[in-house]
């Protein structure tokens, strides 16, 4: 969330209600929309750090608001973020592990375990469709890229659960 | 509620398509290879289904069979409540023709004949006028989007607008059921989508399809995707209604 914020921040001095809407209409398809609080909560954070300042803007209809840009601080840390190569790719899956798991001990949930995973899967993939076809994704070339990373990821584990249950199958036979 | 005096359960339609241990094998002896094993499974009127599997898992030996392009070596395929596999090949023929329609991978167009003639053979194979015949194929290229196609000859057609040819093809007759065979496998992914969109149409106004695929995201448009092995079907999946709130931190952006 650090670095996405300061990345939004760069297109110029907002919001915080404004970062919010900029955030979930980049990411929420696939991320989920974010708690206000929580972008006020990392904007604190952010300006202790002297990454960003606020000042306060009047407004005629209702509350003072506050406008949040990059420091210099911030706009290097955002350069020094970008230009860092991504660490080493990394899988988290809690049903990699079962999976595994059950191949190892023989047991015979694993073929639930497939299923089971088979099926959220599919359905996200569905959802993911469903979401990209309504938001428009195929016109924002970052959404689009966002939705793909998914899709594909999504792809793969229905390609590996296929791989698994063909072995597993074999197996038992 | 069925009353009890009628043995069939008349508050069910019938399934478009019931399929009850459907048996295939190549060869005899110890040359045995068995295609399929025992399958069965319904198709409701109206319904989507999906077909996936590895290669050489036998679905595309089932869907050529639920087609009556291959003939099965036990088990029923009743399409409508009406035995396909015991039909006369003359009869199957027929069936063949207005009930049953195919997409294919590879589009399988008559390279002779132009998009507008191809849409117009199944009808006039039926028996259609060929005023009507035109008629009708000209209203079908036009719900394809390919309206200004029909003069066009499949060579001068991308692999999509061929598809789509197929497609417009395949549905002229009104078939109860299409029967797809990797429909977007030879497309890339913009045909392919298109060709994707194409199928949802048909399927919100009725259409009965039976489609294998090996892609798992032109499965999940299904209603239903059934997993075959090794000539067996042994999963089975049904389409929940889905929210885009099931979506939530499906991925996770830059966590500090």
């Amino acid at each position: 969330m650090k670095h996405f914020l300061l990345a939004l921040l760069d297109a110029g001095p907002t919001y915080g209600l404004e970062l919010k809407q900029q955030h979930d209409d980049l990411v929420g398809v696939v991320a989920g929309p974010v708690n206000v609080g929580q972008i006020y909560t990392t904007l604190g954070r952010l300006e202790n750090n002297d990454l960003v300042r606020h000042s306060v803007e009047p407004s005629e209809v209702g509350p003072d608001r506050k406008v949040y840009e990059l420091t210099e601080h911030g706009a290097k840390e955002l350069q020094l973020w970008l230009e860092t190569p991504p660490a080493a790719p990394e899988l988290k899956s809690e049903a990699i592990s079962k999976i595994v798991a059950a191949i190892r001990l023989n047991r015979p949930e694993l073929f639930d375990l497939i299923r089971d995973h088979r099926g959220q899967c599919l359905e996200a993939l569905r959802a993911l469709d469903m979401a990209a076809a309504e938001s428009g994704a195929a016109s924002s070339a970052p959404v689009d890229a966002l939705i793909q990373a998914a899709a594909l990821h999504l792809q793969a584990d229905l390609r590996w659960l296929d791989h698994v249950e063909a072995n597993a199958r074999k197996t038992a036979r | 509620m069925n009353s009890p005096m009628n043995d069939s359960p008349s508050n069910e339609r019938t399934p478009a398509i019931d399929a009850r241990n459907v048996s295939r094998h190549h060869g005899e002896g110890a040359a045995k290879v068995d295609i399929l094993r025992s399958v069965s499974f319904t198709v409701d009127a109206g319904e989507w289904v999906a077909v996936m599997g590895p290669s050489g898992c036998g679905k595309t030996t089932l869907l050529h069979a639920l087609g009556g392009l291959d003939h099965i070596d036990s088990g029923t395929i009743l399409l409508d409540g009406s035995p396909l596999s015991e039909a006369s090949e003359a009869d199957r023929a027929k069936r063949r023709r207005t009930e049953i329609a195919y997409v294919f991978q590879q589009y399988n167009l008559l390279s002779d004949l132009t998009a507008l003639d191809n849409v117009m053979l199944p009808l006039r194979m039926v028996g259609k006028g060929k005023r009507e015949s035109k008629k009708l194929a000209n209203e079908m290229l036009d719900r394809l989007g390919l309206a200004a196609r029909g003069n066009a000859h499949p060579a001068t057609l991308s692999g999509g607008e061929q598809q789509r040819v197929a497609l417009a093809r395949a549905l002229v007759v009104s078939p109860l059921v299409l029967l797809a065979d990797e429909p977007t496998g030879a497309l890339d992914s913009e045909s392919g989508a298109l060709v994707l969109d194409l199928l949802r149409d048909q399927h919100r106004n009725g259409q009965t399809i039976v489609m294998v695929t090996h892609d798992h995201r032109v499965a999940a448009a299904a209603d239903r995707i059934l997993t075959m092995n090794d000539g067996e079907l042994h999963d089975e999946h049904r389409m929940g209604a889905v929210h885009q709130s099931d979506l939530s931190n499906l991925l996770t952006l830059d966590v500090d």
